[in-house]
């Protein structure tokens, strides 16, 4: 061994007695500063990783749409339906809708669901809070908490849904009467976006209220785990063709993804600043022990060695440390995994 | 090296310390030779440039002017990793403040000379122990240095500064923080055993009993050294 890290381990841990106090605390000060970086890390790709799956339940991984009514969309489902990457079909409509419940007006997105085969795409009825997606047919439609809320809705209520089609039909001097739909569920997903103001109806009624007669907006597409949405989606738009395009999760909620990562590595960096100023001010302690310590002992100071050895001796102890409160960091973690 | 030729030899140095306009001379043309076995004092005023000196020889501080040959090998001509190695092969130091490392026992101070070298194993070990046993520490081997008296410590001191078996011992006034019996002790220890290990001993101190124990007596005074006690 080196005599300079001899004696860095030595002034660490001195002969006779166990471990010096300036060593412990040194230890932790970089234990904790490591803690607290992948604690922080930790957290935010938590919060990643709970918007994800909530977007994904929402939405599928993949949606293909082609900016007006889907009728050939069949060919497609067969497509994906072959595709071993590929969990779960749903073809869906969607729009916005005004809906009112005793002279309280909403005007929520509305979504359709195929409840013959959506439920592995957007598993809605493990958010079902009241009633059930089994209740749901073409009269009636399933509203989110907070939108309920707004209108006063509840469990049996009957609201009337007023679509772009009855504008359309005044134009050609029809009048088209609300439709009256009694509300069979109330859900909640923890998405915000999701829960604050959408409705959910059947894919038929969606139709009906749109007019699309058999056509859809567009399908969701659900896959198996493991696959990379962003590769299966490039492997897709070889054979899907345009006007279909296909959109990843990724594609749609872009803007809040990128807030996220924003905000992980803003955090990482304030962090990572804070941690240097305090190792800073572990080093600034260290050195001046050291030093201290080999002024005094003025034999480490020259006689025997050149002055770049004594910098080894300064930067030794802090290696030492750096090594300690890393491993006794990690080990601590893993002994709280082995505890959970 | 032949056995005729210095371990040490000095010439014309000169060294001045600057403080803003003043210029204080404090080594004016210092020339001295030492042969293996040789003792030298060398007695002077608080400030008169001793440890100045003493640092120079042992190449800790640079002088303005002259020539510092060790073994006959320019002192100037080496790099400073060398001559760090050199200097510990060469050169044993001995200080008032005995500068022991406290976090190491009595044995390890003593092995921490060897071990800078590259020399560690059984055959350090003995030789530590044998020092130790010489300078009257045997039982004290594995003492914390903190616990050791006054004059314990500077027995260590002298066992380290033994301990790469060098030719020239260079002791700072070794008997500053110790009694007169216990200083006494320690210069007859030091002259005993230099002249044991055959090393030339440059010994600095302000007593001058102590002093006429060595063979040749110098005094530094205002730059200059003079042989004999009054110049």
């Amino acid at each position: 061994m080196p005599w300079y890290l001899y004696l860095a381990i030595k002034q660490l841990f001195p002969t006779g007695k166990r471990v010096s106090l300036f060593f412990v605390i040194a230890v932790c000060g970089v234990m904790l500063g490591v803690m607290l970086l992948v604690i922080v890390q930790s957290v935010m790709g938590g919060f990643g990783r709970i918007y994800r799956d909530k977007i994904i339940e929402t939405n599928g991984h993949i949606r293909i749409e082609s900016g007006e009514v889907m009728y050939d969309y069949e060919n497609i489902l067969n497509f994906l339906f072959m595709r071993k990457e590929v969990a779960a079909t749903s073809p869906y409509a969607h729009g916005v809708v005004m809906l009112q419940h005793k002279n309280r007006p909403a005007f929520p997105a509305i979504r359709s669901i195929d409840i013959n085969r959506e439920n592995p795409v957007v598993p809605i009825a493990k958010y079902i809070i009241l009633g059930g997606i089994y209740d749901l047919d073409d009269d009636s439609v399933l509203l989110s908490s907070s939108l309920a809320a707004s209108i006063g809705a509840t469990l049996h209520s009957i609201v009337e849904v007023y679509t772009p089609l009855i504008i359309d039909k005044l134009a050609e001097e029809e009048v088209l009467l609300p439709r009256e739909l009694k509300v069979v569920g109330i859900y909640e997903t923890g998405w915000e976006e999701f829960d604050s103001n959408t409705m959910i109806a059947t894919l038929r009624l969606m139709q009906e209220l749109y007019n699309l007669s058999n056509g859809v907006h567009g399908i969701a597409v659900r896959l198996n785990p493991g696959y990379d949405e962003e590769k299966v989606a490039s492997i897709f738009r070889e054979k899907i063709l345009p006007p279909n395009e296909l959109m990843t999760w990724l594609d749609m909620y872009a803007g809040l993804l990128w807030i996220l990562k924003l905000e992980k590595n803003m955090q990482f960096f304030l962090l990572l600043f804070i941690v240097i100023v305090a190792a800073f001010a572990i080093a600034n302690a260290q050195l001046l022990t050291v030093i201290r310590k080999n002024t005094r002992d003025r034999f480490t100071r020259s006689p025997w060695w050149p002055t770049t050895s004594t910098y080894r001796l300064l930067l030794f102890p802090g290696f030492i440390h750096w090594s300690f409160g890393n491993y006794f960091w990690y080990y601590h973690r893993f002994g709280c995994s082995l505890f959970s | 090296m032949n056995e005729s030729s210095p371990i040490l030899k000095i010439s014309e140095l000169t060294k001045s310390f600057h403080s803003g306009n003043r210029s204080i001379n404090v080594l004016r043309g210092i020339d001295m030779s030492m042969y293996q076995g040789d003792s030298v004092s060398i007695r002077g005023d608080s400030g008169s440039g001793k440890t100045t000196l003493l640092n120079i020889i042992a190449g800790l501080e640079r002088p303005d002017k002259g020539n510092i040959f060790w073994d006959e090998i320019l002192l100037s001509q080496l790099s400073a990793s060398f001559q760090a190695k050199q200097r510990a092969l060469k050169i044993g130091m001995i200080y008032q403040a005995f500068y022991l490392i406290p976090e190491l026992d009595a044995l390890e101070n003593v092995i921490m000379a060897a071990r800078i070298l590259g020399r560690v194993g059984p055959q350090a070990k003995s030789r530590a122990c044998e020092l130790l046993e010489r300078v009257g520490l045997k039982e004290r081997l594995k003492s914390s240095t903190l616990k050791l008296s006054g004059g314990e410590r500077q027995r260590v001191a002298v066992a380290r500064a033994l301990m790469n078996a060098p030719s020239l011992i260079l002791a700072d006034e070794p008997t500053g923080n110790l009694d007169e019996n216990t200083g006494k002790e320690i210069i007859d220890l030091l002259l005993e055993i230099s002249r044991e290990e055959n090393a030339g001993l440059i010994l600095v101190t302000h007593n001058r009993d102590y002093a006429m124990q060595t063979q040749r007596q110098f005094l530094l005074h205002y730059g200059k050294l003079n042989m004999g006690f009054d110049g």
